[in-house]
């Protein structure tokens, strides 16, 4: 319990005092009545304003943070919108506000920095990760999917136990890697790679949590279309739609409906070299999304709009689709070829990742005469973004994974440097670490996958 | 007397002629021993490399991972891979010790697969047709390698004299030049895909001949001997002009894609710009490494960019435009210095090839390394 006796003391002052009022939009973290405005002295760095939060104010603290937890478990503090990063003082002399100025500071509650959790050993670099609620589960425990270099995808329990693997049905030739793998719903997973083909599995859990031996992925329907790699997939489960982005320059929309998905005809195929045991349903596209001039390297249905989408491509375009109508109703060229995409839905903005390592925010909606963008340079530096998840938990928060190693996680309010990383290189610097994959789910945490052939967990 | 340079406009600024590779990225780790080659697939999903353990090894462009490879011997290297060019086939040609192997590797669509059968399999017919019309059989057969590589999509092998250095396609596929620099009448060679025949139509070169190329839009051939390059009219077999680098020693030469400039390299550390339209001296002399320049490249289409490879371990890259105006000349700035091959052995890195349609390279190197500049 915070209380005055319990306080440690406020540090001296400087003698540079500012009044600052500070409010939160958070009822669970709200002072009972305002305080007024407080004063803080300036030359202190942000700690001064959690003890002028807890401790200045002559206000009776009732919520139950203890002076021990408020130092361990702390607030940021947005001022016009931005986290305040620097001390007072520096805060005032850049931005010339003088101290006699009140200054209104929202308090949030910051992020916590995830620990390490958990890491899947795979034999082969790991490419796709995604997770199954516990709600979804029969078991009421998350499940785990893994989309790996050996061609394979992995269903895992979150004691690290490896509850199916599919089949191999890539070329015979090669180990065609798989490069996107997603669940379709509680009983069905995509997957889809470098050869070409997406693959619809039908998903069985085992008995219970600790048996898993009767789970099984078996190969239920091939959806083919592309000529060249499959390098991204986007699900609307609740439309049973599926998005591809393919290195052949094209989109395609599919229906993962097999009773009502269009059945390829297999006098436009030449494939007699792709023999199987038992016969797979065969499926023709919806429709196939021509514009983009280089690989198309991902795609996103829109989060608010029904029937569009979104997609980026190492021809350096941000598109935004029509899959009604098939075509394109906004081109934004960028500076580099692009290589991951998320939403931060409620911000209406997209996060871009680019092959020179990095983060560009966009507002898709405006008009390409008043773009409003912002780009974070060198985000990652051995090049690549190649991936970006966006914070469950938060509307401003989003994870970014790099050719670098690297897992980032910003903060669109304070742009200028990470929240926090989570180091993926391997032991040797020069051996690499490249990351291929992030993920953020609100019960699992931050999964990244990578050439260190793990899925890690950091919770 | 006013330097006419200082009458020139001043050149932009690097950060103006972005984009150009500035960043070490994707690592390509599998050879064992020297890389000796390279070559990024038309479509710019892979790259090939050639080295001295005998192998090519096909590799995930962007992200380095080792997709295919074959060994094509233990004890000889292979000098040169280079994929034809065009969307239609997925052919890749391959230079081990003496002999010119044509490759289909699996990462294609079945329909391409069945395309670049097509292509590579219509020679056949032709020699054994031929061989009725003509009484002397070809002296340098296309035949079909070993079952054991047949059966990793290795299609047809042709054994000349002595190892070939170099090879370069005709931008329609259907003829390739190779270059064995001690072959001497037989040293530069022309293959014709839909015949599998091989002519060696200069057999009276002076100078030893290094690397050759193809005009990329006129019936022209550019044959690189140690101190001249060579243009040649290959449909009147007549040689056009000499251009005289003022090297030693040339090691490569990259044609602009506009056909009217060309780079040479040499190991005397020299980069040769040439102008066609200019006399047969260099336009410029470019000096910016301390060792052997092994390789020039012109980015094949869409970027003003050239980079060289050189046994300091560094790649140079440039800047150059070419302005259609014949009153104007080229443009040329240096842009970046790439560092991060191992000096090995007194070498350092051996070849340098672009992404044909992003402002990428990739390099290989004696450190048995390959790299992606993005
Ligand atoms: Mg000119």
């Amino acid at each position: 319990m915070a209380t005055s006796s319990s306080a440690p003391t406020i540090p001296p002052s400087s003698g540079k005092q500012v009044k600052i009022q500070l409010t939160t939009k958070q009822l669970d973290i709200a002072l009972p009545e305002d305080s007024g405005p407080i004063l803080v002295d300036t030359s202190q760095s942000l700690l001064n304003l959690h003890y002028a939060l807890f401790f200045g104010s002559k206000t009776d603290l009732t919520f139950q943070i203890s002076a021990e937890k408020s130092q361990r478990i702390p607030f940021d503090f947005l001022i016009n919108g931005a986290i305040l990063r620097t001390s007072l003082d520096d805060f005032l002399t850049t931005n010339g506000i003088s101290a006699e100025t009140v200054l209104h500071a929202e308090y949030v509650p910051a992020f916590v920095p995830p620990k390490h959790a958990a890491s899947f050993e795979h034999d082969t670099w790991v490419s796709s990760i995604d997770v199954l609620s516990s709600a979804e589960t029969k078991a009421h425990q998350a499940l785990i999917l893994s989309g790996s270099y050996d061609g394979l995808m992995r269903v895992w329990n979150t004691s690290s136990q490896v509850a199916a693997t599919s089949q191999y049905l890539g070329d015979s030739r090669f180990v065609a890697a798989t490069k996107a793998a997603r669940f379709l719903s509680s009983t069905r997973v995509v997957s889809a790679g470098m050869d070409r083909v997406i693959r619809l599995w039908r998903f069985k859990e085992g008995e219970s949590m600790t048996d898993n031996s009767k789970a099984s992925v078996l190969h239920e329907a091939d959806l083919q279309c592309h000529n060249q790699m499959v390098l991204a997939m986007d699900v609307q489960s609740d439309k049973q739609q599926l998005l591809s982005a393919s290195a052949d320059h094209t989109l395609a929309l599919w229906n993962t409906d097999l009773t009502t998905a269009p059945v390829l005809n297999s006098e436009t195929t030449t494939t007699k070299r792709q023999k199987r045991i038992s016969t797979p349903a065969q499926i023709a596209p919806l429709s196939t999304l021509q514009g983009h001039t280089h690989h198309v390297t991902g795609v996103l249905f829109s989060p608010h709009v029904p029937n569009q989408a979104y997609s980026i491509s190492s021809d350096n375009t941000l598109k935004t689709w029509s899959l009604s109508t098939e075509s394109v109703l906004d081109n934004r060229p960028l500076q580099d070829p692009l290589y991951a995409l998320t939403a931060l839905t409620n911000m209406h903005l997209l996060a871009l990742g680019s092959s020179k390592g990095d983060i560009t925010m966009i507002d898709p909606r405006t008009s390409t005469a008043m773009i409003k963008v912002s780009t974070v340079r060198q985000a990652h530096s051995n090049g690549f973004v190649s991936s970006l998840a966006n914070d469950p938990g938060s509307q401003y928060r989003f994870a970014s994974g790099g050719f670098d190693g690297m897992v980032k996680v910003w903060d669109i309010r304070s742009l200028t440097s990470s929240t926090m990383t989570i180091d993926r290189k391997l032991d040797n610097d020069s051996k690499g670490g490249k990351v291929f994959a992030v993920k953020w789910d609100a019960e699992v945490g931050i999964l990244s996958a990578g050439e260190d052939c793990k899925v890690r967990i950091d919770r | 007397n006013i330097d006419p340079e200082s009458l020139l406009p001043k050149l932009p600024s690097v950060e103006e002629l972005r984009p150009f590779p500035s960043v070490s990225s994707s690592i390509f780790r599998g050879h064992s021993g020297r890389v000796r080659s390279l070559d990024v697939d038309p479509s710019g999903q892979w790259v090939a490399t050639g080295g001295e353990d005998g192998t090519i090894r096909v590799w995930e462009l962007q992200t380095g991972h080792q997709t295919w490879a074959i060994k094509l011997g233990a004890d000889e290297a292979v000098n040169a891979v280079s994929w034809r060019p065009g969307h239609d086939a997925f052919i890749l040609a391959a230079a081990h010790a003496e002999s010119l192997y044509m490759l289909i590797p699996p990462l294609c669509s079945p329909e391409l697969e069945e395309a670049s059968h097509t292509i590579l399999d219509a020679g056949w017919g032709y020699s054994s047709t031929s061989s009725t019309t003509t009484t002397k059989k070809p002296q340098y057969p296309w035949i079909r390698p070993s079952a054991a590589l047949s059966a990793k999509q290795t299609y047809t092998k042709t054994t000349l004299r002595s190892t070939i250095k170099s090879i370069s396609w005709h931008r329609r596929g259907n003829y390739l030049s190779t270059v064995s620099p001690s072959g001497q009448s037989s040293a530069v060679a022309i293959h014709t895909l839909s015949k599998h025949l091989t002519q060696f139509p200069f057999p009276r070169l002076k100078g030893l001949p290094q690397t050759a190329s193809f005009h990329p839009n006129k019936p022209h051939f550019f044959i690189a001997t140690q101190r001249t390059i060579k243009i040649y009219d290959l449909t009147q077999q007549l040689l056009l002009k000499t251009l005289q680098p003022g090297a030693r020693w040339l090691s490569s030469i990259s044609i602009h894609p506009g056909g009217d400039n060309v780079l040479a390299s040499s190991y005397d550390r020299r980069l040769l710009w040439h102008d066609l339209d200019l006399d047969n001296k260099p336009y410029k002399t470019l000096r910016y490494h301390d060792k052997a320049i092994r390789s020039v490249a012109f980015h094949p289409g869409g970027f003003p960019l050239f980079v060289d490879a050189s046994d300091d371990g560094t790649l140079q890259v440039f800047h150059g435009s070419v302005v259609g105006d014949l009153m104007e000349n080229a443009k040329i700035v240096p842009l970046k210095m790439l560092r991060g091959h191992k000096v090995t052995g007194a070498l350092g890195v051996l070849d340098v090839g672009w992404d044909p349609g992003r402002p990428w390279c990739v390099s290989v190197g004696a450190d048995g390394l390959g790299r992606l500049w993005v």
